[in-house]
């Protein structure tokens, strides 16, 4: 029995669509593997002995926790990234801050037995000594900028300004070979402070981002 | 025999077949994003804002500590005795400075007094406890290091109670109780007398303590 060549030609036709069809379904399902949930990847950081940091650029907010308790919040007045921002939430760990605060030495006493009175102690660094203006640099090829949103001094909220802008530029060429990306944060200059205060390398971090923006 | 296949008849069954494939080819799965239940937080006063307290997420419930902890904030230098999301107890605390002290018998060497962030254990409790001197209680006084185990004890200067997390860190009483609420511990942490004292009644041997 033949069959009407439209017919034919129909029957052929569905089952090329059959077979191609499937393979690029299945192609397809592999391909898009969702990401890790980020609550998923907290849950990987929660359960170390380590404090850890997670920006949520969602929430505009950045949190310290350990044991997946929060311990310290830095509400950030604006987040954005500076080229491509991170395909999906990622856990990365910090390698170094820049500037580094050194530790103040200690001078011991010349003379313990004599008479003159000990010298006054060095002051110890506080969390005002801290800066509000540096970069968090980690493993994965991410920098973190961290800058005040507003300084009260008009000078100084200028040259921070400037200085800001120099290192956005320098961070948009950073970004042409494509090795590396960044974020900046902005805060309030003592949240600043006390974010650089909390970040310790080689502390680990969680950066959540499904509504990150491109700047 | 077959017959002669007119194409311009198959045109518009080849049309519908092909965006059945396109439609079929564009139905790449999507997987939805596994939702977990919200929590509210619950919200605590902290240095005057209000901050969620405890994990938000009924995940990361099962990581937080179960019973008394105690919380260590360096920048503030405060303590606080926490179950849950409620606070027990706080006090004023000193903590590490974060100075350096170089040894003289080898450069090269020397001490960072910060005091250690991260989640530790209480190991330790104990009743009277003396000091044994390292070497730079001795260096940063500009005295000579005793040869004798014995020279290096010292009492009644860190207070009625200690509780040890570890590598030789404890929380302590203080005689310079004026310092407290600043940074300058050598990298343990001293309290006043009376939370010292309530601390010890309170923290079993055990207690996750938080230092951040």
């Amino acid at each position: 029995m033949s069959l009407h060549p439209a017919v034919s030609c129909v029957l052929w036709v569905f089952f090329i669509t059959l077979v191609l069809g499937e393979s690029c379904f299945s192609q397809g399902r592999a391909q898009s593997k969702p990401p890790p949930q980020p609550i998923d990847q907290e849950l990987q950081l929660a359960k170390t002995k380590s404090l850890y940091l997670v920006v949520d650029t969602t929430k505009n907010i950045v949190f310290l926790k350990a044991r997946g308790i929060p311990l310290r919040t830095f509400p950030l007045t604006q987040s954005a990234w500076i080229g491509a921002p991170l395909a999906h939430s990622t856990i990365v760990q910090l390698n170094t801050k820049d500037p580094l605060i050194s530790p103040i030495p200690i001078t011991p006493p010349s003379d313990s037995s004599s008479e003159s009175p000990p010298e006054e102690p060095a002051k110890p660094l506080t969390v005002n000594d801290m800066p509000n203006h540096y970069e968090l640099a980690f493993q994965e090829n991410l920098t973190i900028l961290v800058q005040p949103h507003h300084l009260p001094s008009f000078w100084e909220n200028m040259v921070h300004q400037i200085a800001g802008w120099g290192q956005r530029v320098a961070a948009r060429i950073g970004t042409w070979s494509g090795s590396r990306q960044y974020l900046v944060l902005s805060l309030d200059p003592t949240e600043a402070q006390a974010l650089y205060w909390a970040t310790i390398p080689p502390m680990t971090g969680l950066v959540i981002l499904e509504k990150a923006t491109a700047k | 025999m077959i017959a002669p296949i007119h194409l311009r008849s198959c045109v518009p069954l080849a049309l519908c077949m092909l965006a059945i494939l396109a439609i079929t080819l564009g139905a790449s799965p999507v997987v939805a994003p596994k939702r977990t239940t919200p929590v509210k937080p619950v919200v605590e006063k902290n240095r005057g804002e209000e901050i969620p307290f405890y994990p938000s997420a009924p995940a990361l419930l099962a990581a937080a500590p179960k019973g008394p902890y105690i919380v260590v904030d360096t920048a503030q230098n405060r303590v606080y005795l926490r179950n849950g999301n409620r606070t027990l107890y706080s006090a004023v605390a000193s903590t590490g400075s974060g100075a350096r002290l170089q040894d003289p018998r080898n450069p090269t060497n020397g001490w960072v007094f910060d005091t250690p962030r991260g989640v530790f254990t209480i190991s330790s409790k104990i009743k009277n406890p003396a000091w044994n001197k390292p070497d730079w209680a001795f260096i940063e006084e500009g005295e000579p290091i005793p040869t004798k185990p014995k020279d290096r004890i010292e009492t009644g200067v860190l207070g009625d109670y200690a509780l040890g997390f570890g590598k030789g860190y404890f929380i302590h009483g203080t005689l310079y109780t004026r310092m407290l609420g600043t940074n300058v511990t050598h990298g343990c942490i001293r309290l006043g007398d009376e939370p010292l004292e309530y601390l010890f009644h309170n923290v079993p041997l055990g207690t996750t303590l938080i230092i951040f």
